[in-house]
C-alpha cells in the first residue's frame, strides 16, 4: 500500500543525508511502531509519506501514486497528526463543519465516541484548549476521518498520564476494519500495547523491519540470574534480575516483547 | 497534470474563508481606518491649513495611488493570512488539488479588493459627516473623483483608448504575476512583498545595465513607433504568464520546511 522505493533525503543546510537509498513497504490493516534515536528521521519519514516534504531521489508512493503529488485522491486517505501543531481560531463544530466534506468516509459517531473517551464534550473552542486537550481533539478527528493511512508523530507527548491510557483505548477501539496506523514514538511503554509491526531506524538506514509475531516467535523476553546466561543475545541489568533476550527454544511459550530492550538490542547490533 | 473540480472548489473556498474570517475582519478595519485618515487629513483644515475643500484633488490622487498599489501587489497577499508552518500544513494537506487551493489564495486579493471598495465608501461617508460636523464645505470623495475622471472629459482624438486600456491590464498582469512568484517563492507569508519589490528593483538594475535599450517598459525594436507598444505588450503577457505558471509550480513544490525560499 506504502511504497517507499530508494529515496535519499537531506534537509537544506545539513551535511548529512537523512535517507540515503533508503526502502521500505507498509501493508494494510497493520499498527506500526516507528522507533529510532534522535535523529533519524522518524518525523521526516512521516512527512514524506504525507508529502509534505519530497525526495531528492527515489519515490513513496500510496497505492501506486506518488503521494509528493498531493493529489485530492491521496490526501484523502492519508491523515498525518504531527507532533506540533495548530487549530484555528473557532469552534470545534465549525472546524468539523468545514473540514469533514473533504473526507467521505468521515464518522461522526467516530468523533463523538472518541471525545466522550477522552472525557471532552463537543462543544469547545479549540482556541480555548491546552495542548494535551488540543491533541486529544485532534486525534479524535484525525480517528473519525476513517482515512486508510493515520499516521501519529509522538502522539502520547503532552498527554497525562491517565489521558495515554485513555489514548490505547481509543485507538485499540476505533482502529478497526482496513486501516494503517503508523506511531513514531520515543514513548515505547506508552503504545507497546498497541503494535502489531516493529520499525526501528537508524541514521539513514532501516535496522528492524518485523512483525511483533515474527519476533516473539524467534525471541524470547525475560529476566534470569547471572547463572543461566549462555545463550543470551542481549542483556541489561534490572531490579528484577538481568533483562535479556535469548532465542526462543521450539517447546517453549511466547513471551511478550520487552520494547525498550528490543530497541537498544538492535541499536547495538545484537540482534 | 491540473485537476480542478467545482464542486470541491467550493469546499476549499468554504474551508479558506472561514479559516480567514477574521484575517479579513482585521484587515477591512485597517484598510478602513487608514482611509478615513487619509481622507481627513486631506479634506480637514489639517491640509494646507487653508479650508475643506482645498485637498479634494489630491486626495483623489491618493486614494488613486493607493487603489493602483492595492491591485498591483495584491497577489502578495496570498499567504497573508497563515500564521506559520502549521497553518501551511494544514492547507497543503487538505484534500484538494493543488490548482484548486493555488486559487483560492490567489482569490484572496480580490476579496480584499472588495473590502478596500467597502471601506472607501465607508471613509469616504465618515469625511463628509466630520466635515459637515465641523462646518467645512463637505464634499463626497467619490463625487470630486468621478468629474475628473468622466469619460466624456477627455478629448478621445488624441488618446488610442484600446492601447491605453490593454498596455494598463497587461502591466497590472506583470505587476501581478510577479508578486505572485514572490508570494510562492519567499516563505515569509509577512514580508513577502518587500522581498519581492527587493528583487524587482535588483532585476532592473541589471536589466538596464544588460539591455541599456529595454526601459519605460517598452523594448527598441526598430523605428516604426506603432510597433512598440504592442512589441512591449506581448513581452510582458507572455513573462506574466510564465510567472504565473512559475508561482503555481513553486506552490505545487512546497514543503513543509522552514527555509527562506520554496525551492
Amino acid at each position: 500500500m506504502i511504497e517507499v522505493n530508494n529515496i535519499s533525503f537531506k534537509y537544506a543546510g545539513q551535511k548529512g543525508l537523512v535517507f540515503d537509498d533508503f526502502s521500505l513497504k507498509l501493508k494494510q490493516d497493520n499498527i506500526y511502531g516507528l522507533l529510532g534515536k534522535n535523529g533519524t528521521g522518524k518525523s521526516t519519514l512521516l512527512y514524506l509519506i504525507a508529502g509534505l516534504l519530497r525526495p531528492k531521489k527515489g519515490t513513496v508512493s500510496f497505492d501506486g501514486v506518488e503521494t509528493k503529488l498531493r493529489r485530492p485522491e491521496t490526501l484523502q486517505d492519508i491523515f498525518i497528526v504531527p507532533e506540533e501543531f495548530d487549530l484555528p481560531a473557532m469552534s470545534l463544530d465549525e472546524y468539523v463543519k468545514i473540514n469533514r466534506p473533504f473526507y467521505p468516509l468521515f464518522s461522526t459517531a467516530v468523533l463523538e465516541g472518541c471525545l466522550k473517551d477522552f472525557e471532552l464534550t463537543s462543544d469547545l473552542k479549540l482556541n480555548a484548549l491546552s495542548m494535551g486537550q488540543k491533541k486529544k481533539v485532534f486525534m479524535s478527528f484525525a480517528l473519525a476521518t476513517n482515512t486508510k493511512v493515520l499516521l501519529m508523530d509522538e502522539p502520547t507527548n503532552g498527554l497525562d498520564i491517565p489521558s495515554k491510557s485513555l489514548f490505547r483505548k481509543v485507538v485499540a477501539q476505533y482502529m478497526s476494519g482496513d486501516r494503517t496506523l503508523i506511531i513514531s514514538t520515543h514513548q515505547v511503554h506508552d503504545v507497546e500495547s498497541l503494535l502489531d509491526h516493529i520499525l526501528i531506524l537508524s541514521p539513514q538506514k532501516l535496522l528492524l523491519d518485523a512483525s511483533l509475531a515474527d519476533i516473539q516467535e524467534k525471541f524470547t523476553f525475560e529476566y534470569r540470574t547471572p547463572a543461566e546466561m549462555d545463550d543470551v543475545l542481549y542483556a541489561e541489568p534490572s531490579l528484577q534480575g538481568n533483562a535479556v533476550i535469548a532465542p526462543r527454544k521450539e517447546d517453549s511459550t511466547g513471551t511478550q516483547v520487552n520494547l525498550e530492550l528490543l530497541f537498544n538490542a538492535v541499536n547495538e547490533g545484537k540482534i | 497534470m491540473i485537476q480542478f473540480n467545482i464542486h470541491r472548489f467550493r469546499k476549499v473556498a468554504r474551508w479558506s474563508l472561514t479559516n480567514d474570517k477574521s484575517f479579513y475582519m482585521r484587515m477591512f478595519l485597517q484598510m478602513f481606518v487608514v482611509l478615513t485618515l487619509t481622507f481627513l487629513f486631506f479634506t480637514t483644515s489639517f491640509y494646507w491649513l487653508k479650508g475643506a475643500d482645498t485637498g479634494y484633488k489630491p486626495c483623489c490622487v491618493v486614494v488613486v495611488m493607493m487603489l493602483l498599489v492595492q491591485i498591483a501587489m495584491g497577489p502578495s497577499m496570498m499567504f497573508y493570512s497563515m500564521k506559520g508552518k502549521y497553518d501551511k500544513q494544514a492547507l497543503l494537506l487538505l484534500p484538494a488539488s493543488n490548482f484548486e487551493k493555488y486559487l483560492m489564495r490567489y482569490a484572496t486579493w480580490i476579496f480584499l479588493f472588495g473590502l478596500w471598495v467597502i471601506g472607501y465608501f465607508g471613509a469616504d461617508l465618515v469625511q463628509y459627516v466630520i466635515n459637515w460636523l465641523i462646518g467645512n464645505n463637505p464634499q463626497f470623495v467619490t463625487a470630486v473623483f468621478a468629474s475628473h475622471i468622466n469619460p466624456f472629459s477627455i478629448n478621445l482624438e488624441y488618446v488610442d483608448l484600446v492601447k491605453v486600456v490593454c498596455t494598463m491590464i497587461i502591466a497590472f498582469a506583470w505587476y501581478q504575476s510577479c508578486f505572485a512568484l514572490g508570494a510562492t517563492f519567499f516563505r515569509s507569508t509577512r514580508y513577502s512583498w518587500i522581498l519581492t519589490i527587493l528583487a524587482l528593483i535588483f532585476l532592473s538594475m541589471v536589466q538596464a545595465w544588460l539591455f541599456p535599450n529595454f526601459s519605460s517598459g517598452r523594448i527598441v525594436i526598430d523605428s516604426n513607433a506603432t510597433m512598440k507598444p504592442y512589441t512591449s505588450n506581448a513581452v510582458y503577457g507572455i513573462w506574466a504568464i510564465l510567472n504565473y505558471w512559475l508561482s503555481y509550480k513553486l506552490f505545487c513544490r512546497t514543503q513543509n520546511i522552514g527555509k527562506f525560499v520554496n525551492l
